[in-house]
């Protein structure tokens, strides 16, 4: 089953909606967003997946790492984590 | 005393006691306004311009004779095609959306001519009415002959129909401030706020810039439009002086309220307008500074004037005045063929006047401009969709725009729970403000909500369909992406 999600880039313009399938590893929804927001920002590097402002391992699945229908994900570096 | 005096007052300012119905059920609070008064309190409603009906339509004629003679004399085919593309736009995106709102606003004013508490209010009201029938037909009329040359034009009747995302946000901000108001409500909100507040920005600067750009088609009508407008618009005044006196906090509440809303609207469609799509050498000013001057200057007067405090969303509405456009039309750029009206990719010339213009904030969008470029220099001239997104994008359950606020590093989108759905709001304003009446957004189904509902398509291509696009209305790129600067590399 596909989760709608709430995705926002770092150095985006606007919020978009994506479909993550539940058993996608958070790498693939990583670069899922990241090829989303292609056409208006192009993040080099490690990408993180941060849900309710924290970063999530990549190697979790969407389930796994207790992602629900309409969270807010967030895309960033992982140069830009503090 | 002049004969017209005499007898003025016989017209315009006639009440009347009630003999088998009280005042409450003439004048039920839920559509005359809150708080209710009695009409001995409203006997002193004065407006400042009085016109008859006799004057009126006389008045009216010589202004729909002198139109159609500039409309016969420069709205052709011939004339049109010599604008500017950009500048094509602004008129696409205009003649669409003034129907939408201007027909909505006949509404409004009919039930303020019901409603409204005094005569003199409500035969002003009454006026306003034929005033935002004649600015829905006048678009109407203007680009009918035009359609068969662009059918992008046929938009400035379809927007109304349709459930394109500008639409859905149009129809929610208009439905509620025309259709959905009491009687006082739409007299602050539409009269007060929106008309006296924000369409300055419309009837002079963007009249300026037709003129300019040498449209004098679009400059005679926004110039009829805008006599109609001071006429009517002075019915805010009085109205919103009685319920400061009687009910300050509500007063202030709707300002507060519809300040806000009407910002959100006019940075899209005026936004847009003067920093993006009118050519740099037509450009009389930024939008910020229009904003700067028409809005936080005369219209924080007015408020002074009334011993109003400034908007509650001041400070966000100041913060959101260099950004939040530029976030949204770089992302309709992205997503242009979601709209009826093409794009102007900015040049180095129109980037260096951004730069100028917003010191702080064009900064921020200068990289995602720059991944523009790169796009369209990988795909080449013609090829819009690698520039262009394929994912549904998120809207705000308030203002049902794009979830564009804040700044590129961070998206000022908050999430609530309500009634166990979950809500998505731009800003903490659009946030408070649905909090603050629940009861009147809760049920609207945004864009977002009719996919997972499954009412609309997911898939872009079968949205657009959805939205009422074809392929040969959908947005462009003005240029198709063939730009001297695109190929001169490191430009």
């Amino acid at each position: 089953m596909a989760l709608p999600l709430y995705a926002f880039v770092r150095g985006d313009t606007l919020g978009l909606v994506v479909l993550a399938p539940e058993h996608e590893s958070i790498d693939e929804l990583a670069q899922r967003l990241s090829r989303a927001a292609a056409p208006r920002v192009t993040l080099e590097g490690r990408l993180r997946v941060l849900h309710r402002g924290k970063p999530v391992a990549g190697v979790l699945t969407v389930m796994e790492a207790g992602i629900r229908a309409l969270d807010r994900v967030d895309l960033v570096r992982e140069a830009d984590l503090g | 005393m002049p004969l017209r005096d005499e007898w003025c007052d016989l017209a315009r300012k006639l009440d009347w006691s009630f003999s088998y119905a009280d005042e409450r059920q003439v004048y039920p609070e839920a559509l005359a306004g809150t708080p209710w008064l009695p009409a001995q309190d409203w006997r002193d409603w004065d407006e400042p311009f009085r016109c008859t009906f006799a004057e009126y339509v006389l008045t009216q004629h010589k202004k729909e004779v002198a139109f159609q003679a500039v409309a016969e004399a420069v709205g052709r085919v011939e004339d049109m095609s010599r604008l500017d593309p950009g500048w094509l736009s602004v008129v696409k995106l205009h003649m669409a959306t003034l129907p939408l709102a201007e027909f909505a606003a006949v509404i409004g004013n009919l039930r303020a001519a019901r409603f409204g508490r005094d005569s003199a209010w409500r035969m002003t009201s009454l006026l306003g009415a034929l005033d935002e029938l004649r600015h829905t037909q006048l678009p109407l009329r203007a680009m009918h002959d035009l359609v068969r040359w662009d059918e992008q034009l046929e938009w400035t009747h379809r927007l109304f129909h349709s459930d394109d995302w500008i639409a859905v946000a149009g129809r929610h901000l208009v439905d509620e401030l025309l259709l959905g108001s009491d009687a006082i409500e739409f007299a602050i909100g539409t009269h007060f706020v929106f008309e006296t507040g924000f369409t300055n920005l419309q009837f002079i600067g963007l009249t300026s810039m037709a003129r300019q750009v040498g449209d004098r088609l679009f400059e005679r009508m926004l110039q009829s439009i805008q006599t109609d407008e001071a006429r009517h618009a002075q019915i805010g005044h009085p109205v919103l002086k009685k319920i400061i006196e009687r009910d300050p906090v509500r007063a202030q509440r709707l300002v507060d309220k519809w300040f806000w809303r009407s910002f959100r609207f006019f940075a899209v469609v005026t936004g847009f307008a003067m920093d993006y799509l009118t050519p740099l050498a037509a450009r009389r000013g930024s939008f910020k500074e229009f904003v700067e001057e028409w809005v936080v200057d005369q219209f924080q007067a007015e408020l002074d004037q009334l011993g109003l405090e400034r908007p509650k969303y001041w400070q966000e509405f100041l913060d959101a005045l260099p950004l939040y456009h530029h976030m949204l039309y770089a992302s309709a750029y992205t997503y242009r063929a979601t709209t009826w009206f093409d794009f102007v990719l900015p040049g180095p010339a129109e980037r260096c006047w951004l730069a100028e213009k917003y010191p702080q904030t064009w900064p921020l969008l200068a990289p995602v401009w720059q991944n523009i470029d790169e796009r369209w220099r990988a795909a080449g001239p013609g090829v819009e969709w690698f520039t262009h997104g394929t994912t549904p994008v998120s809207f705000c359950n308030l203002c049902q725009l794009v979830l564009c606020a804040g700044t590129p590093a961070q998206n000022s989108a908050l999430f609530v729970e309500h009634a166990e759905r979950r809500y998505v709001f731009c800003s903490q304003p659009c946030r408070e403000l649905f909090e603050a009446e629940p009861e009147r957004y809760a049920q609207h189904q945004g864009v977002v909500e009719r996919i997972l509902a499954g009412q609309a398509p997911a898939n872009l291509l079968q949205l657009l369909r959805y939205f009422g696009l074809s392929e040969q209305s959908w947005g462009r790129d003005v240029r198709a992406g063939d730009y001297d600067f695109l190929r001169e590399r490191g430009s």
